[in-house]
């Protein structure tokens, strides 16, 4: 992202877009934390050519428009086994835990993006022999990235720093048994991920009524305001069943939020929390 | 000293790899009530998370944070973006970090935490851009300097690789070019 080549607005041309899409389609941009959304609207008239927000508002009547403009401001920046010391957490404490107490165990990745963590966990688990006795749900609010995370089909340019991320977080056993080079793409084994559950989900609108052993939720707060954040974040407290864990990105936080006091961090430094009570 | 310190409520500073010693120097001339938030974007490798901020605590009066997103901005302390997060001041006066693409190869970006800090505290704004490989940080100085904040570059003649301070110059009207020792006294005679 070039700063320098997208369209400076200021907030209150913000305040216009927020506006529109509220009155059109119902959806509360508000409540995002608004340098990073300011910066993802200059990007975006940048990238189509306009000249100002006017150029967005008129465009934003149609809701192909919004959705494809909705696509282009949610970040998807993700890799496989990023945070490499959290995965050494998961594979050593949490999902031993998780397994040896439970004949199945579900897990909700609630912003897969383009499917990286959700394959990194199911490396972890079929090489912990758990994959098996795991139920997977996998969500996003983006129908192209859900689309994407099914195909496990990754750059092959990202694998060395996978492969950087795999061995520093621990494992033992070889990445690449796990996919096949295909041009410039590498393929990963569908079989890892044939009985995961992908669909769209949105974190705001939707409810989720499944419960859940471990969620995982990573850098996907962060975009929005504390309140959207505790809205957020209840809704996915109540998803997890009691001595459940939910994972947050390395630099977030409930510390913030009173209203999930119920989760006690187990890990500070890669943002594990367990539920201790409903 | 320099014209305007007394307006000066937030420091932002930013720099590549090779400002690390300088940033230490910095912090360590600094005195424990210093009241001004310092704001820092430094160019850091994405699997080193820890070492840099330990050895500059070693040295500083000052608490130096990486924060956690959403964390307040506070008087007398100092802020470094954590490795692989941009870093941006929101306008209720707090940090919110995010994932967004690399830029000019970078995450941090100095570019967005200088621009941010500069929407912020407006002419409010003391922006300090040292030694770096790259123009990233250029574009936050001019934000800056539209602003109405004061801007100063690490003199490119003691700069160990100067296309950094440079680059700002290019675009912007830089207020001041300084070597660290100059830097450090501005900051003191800020401190009043």
């Amino acid at each position: 992202m070039e700063l320098d080549k997208t369209v400076p607005v200021t907030e209150s041309d913000l305040g216009k877009v927020v506006a529109k899409v509220r009155r059109n389609f119902g959806f509360e941009f508000g409540d995002y934390a608004i340098s990073s959304f300011k910066r993802r609207v200059e990007r975006y008239l940048g990238l189509k050519g306009m000249q100002d927000v006017n150029d967005l508002c008129l465009a934003l009547r149609s809701r192909d428009v919004f959705d494809e403009f909705l696509k282009e401001i949610t970040v998807n920046t993700t890799e496989l086994f990023r945070d490499p010391g959290m995965w050494g957490v998961l594979r050593e404490k949490i999902l031993p835990k998780l397994f040896n107490k439970n004949d199945r165990v579900s897990i909700w990745h609630a912003a897969c993006s383009s499917g990286e963590e959700t394959m990194s966990m199911a490396i972890t688990l079929k090489e912990l022999g758990f994959l098996d006795r795991a139920d997977i749900v996998a969500t996003d609010i983006n129908e192209d990235m859900v689309q994407q995370a099914q195909s496990g089909l990754y750059m092959a340019w990202r694998m060395r720093g996978y492969e950087k991320n795999y061995i520093e977080s621990g494992a033992s056993g070889d990445l690449s048994k796990h996919y096949d080079m295909v041009g410039a793409k590498v393929q990963f084994d569908i079989n890892l991920i044939k009985n995961v559950q992908y669909k769209t989900f949105d974190l705001v609108l939707d409810t989720q009524f499944k419960k859940f052993d471990l969620v995982l939720i990573r850098n996907v707060l962060i975009y929005f305001n504390m309140d959207l954040q505790e809205k957020v974040l209840s809704g996915i407290n109540n998803a997890l069943n009691p001595k459940g864990y939910l994972v947050l990105g390395a630099q977030e936080s409930i510390n913030w939020h009173k209203a999930n006091d119920n989760l006690m961090a187990i890990n500070n430094q890669f943002k594990v929390y367990k539920k201790m009570r409903d | 000293m320099i014209k305007g310190r007394d307006k000066i409520r937030a420091v932002v500073i930013g720099g590549s790899a090779g400002s690390f010693p300088l940033m230490g120097k910095i912090f360590a001339s600094l005195p424990a009530n210093f009241r001004h938030p310092i704001i820092v974007a430094p160019h850091r490798l994405k699997h080193v998370r820890h070492g840099f901020v330990e050895a500059l605590r070693l040295k500083s009066a000052l608490e130096i944070i990486e924060p956690i997103d959403k964390q307040k901005i506070e008087a007398g302390k100092i802020y470094i973006a954590p490795a692989n997060y941009h870093m941006s001041a929101e306008p209720d006066v707090y940090l919110s970090l995010t994932t967004e693409d690399m830029r000019l190869s970078s995450r941090p970006s100095i570019d967005i935490t200088l621009s941010s800090v500069g929407e912020l505290y407006k002419e409010n704004t003391l922006g300090i851009l040292l030694t770096g490989a790259n123009k990233d940080g250029a574009y936050g100085m001019k934000v800056i300097n539209d602003q109405g904040g004061i801007t100063i570059v690490q003199d490119p003649s003691t700069c160990m690789v100067d296309t950094m301070p440079k680059s700002a110059m290019e675009i912007t009207q830089i207020d001041y070019v300084m070597s660290v020792d100059e830097i450090i006294k501005v900051l003191l005679s800020i401190n009043r």
